[in-house]
């Protein structure tokens, strides 16, 4: 039987593995971006032959979303894993019973209860990860305007509008992402407080009905 | 994940199970349990008077008794409340 509860459950499984699978995804994109960026800026200083400031401060910016990109893709994997195990046995099961429903929301309800550090941990890792990728785009769109303070001339480089909207775009999912699994969280915590109060219940009903 | 599940909800699974007649040793296998932890549940349920003893001839069996039904429906109820009550998540 397929009643409001568990269309609702239904719902939210669809919407938590979606938020997976979409961090998972754009971790990925980020990494290699974060490779990208740092090997492609490396080159040119290299080709410039001299170290200005900017560039490598961009340079460091990168490599430490690099490194919170690792992070980010093994906290989003288990996270997948875990919602993608719970919605395949839901999918297969197809017609059910109000106590297989009720089975299900306790899976729901302890996949939360192991995942909490590490929804935790993304949101910090999207937050960081969303900042450092917003400051990579501000500065490469700082970059492609060049002024000439001595010369009073205004350069362009349009080569640089690519790199600044994608920091910027990914910066932009990141701190969405963060934003949504924080909406779960404070769903579930609200969820977990409910069965601390629906526990007593159970405890004080076993006590009254013991023989 | 069994690991992360309340005593009470060990009681629902054991109860919802045991709705048939089921051996000590399939009830801690289809209940993700130890024979220790198990046996500890088993005799705390039983001696509530959610489970009964029932002999099989030689097999030891255990059935959930009308008590259990009770505390099956309340559970339930609670745990659908969560669903029905708390607003939800979606994207």
């Amino acid at each position: 039987m397929r009643n409001d509860v568990s269309t609702q459950f239904e719902d939210e499984i669809k919407s938590f593995w979606i938020l997976s699978f979409l961090n998972l995804v754009f971790a990925a994109i980020t990494m290699a971006y974060g490779v990208m960026f740092i090997v492609t800026r490396l080159q040119e200083m290299a080709q410039a032959g001299f170290l200005s400031a900017l560039p490598v401060i961009i340079v460091i910016v990168g490599f430490a979303a690099a490194v919170l990109c690792i992070k980010w893709i093994v906290s989003s994997v288990e996270i997948f894993s875990s919602i993608e195990e719970l919605k395949s046995a839901y999918t297969r099961k197809g017609q059910m019973t109000p106590e297989e429903t009720t089975g299900f929301i306790i899976q729901m309800v302890n996949q939360y209860r192991t995942n909490k550090a590490l929804i935790h941990t993304m949101i910090l890792v999207c937050t960081l990860g969303g900042f450092c990728f917003f400051a990579l785009g501000i500065m490469s769109s700082i970059e492609f305007i060049s002024l000439g303070l001595t010369s009073g001339t205004v350069s362009l480089n349009y080569l640089l509008i690519p790199s600044a909207l994608l920091s910027l775009g990914i910066a932009m999912v990141s701190l969405t992402c963060s934003y949504y699994f924080r909406k779960y969280t404070s769903v579930w915590d609200m969820r977990l407080s409910e069965i601390s109060r629906s526990e007593n219940m159970l405890e004080k009903t076993m006590e009254q009905n013991s023989p | 994940m069994s690991e992360r599940r309340s005593r009470y909800e060990i009681y629902w699974e054991i109860l919802v199970f045991c709705q048939t007649p089921r051996a000590f040793t399939v009830i801690i296998n289809r209940c993700d349990l130890n024979s220790k932890t198990g046996q500890e549940y088993i005799e705390f349920l039983s001696r509530k008077g959610y489970l009964s003893i029932v002999k099989d001839g030689e097999k030891t069996m255990c059935a959930a008794t009308g008590r259990a039904a009770e505390y099956i429906t309340l559970f339930s109820r609670l745990y659908q409340t969560l669903f029905d009550e708390i607003p939800g998540f979606k994207l």
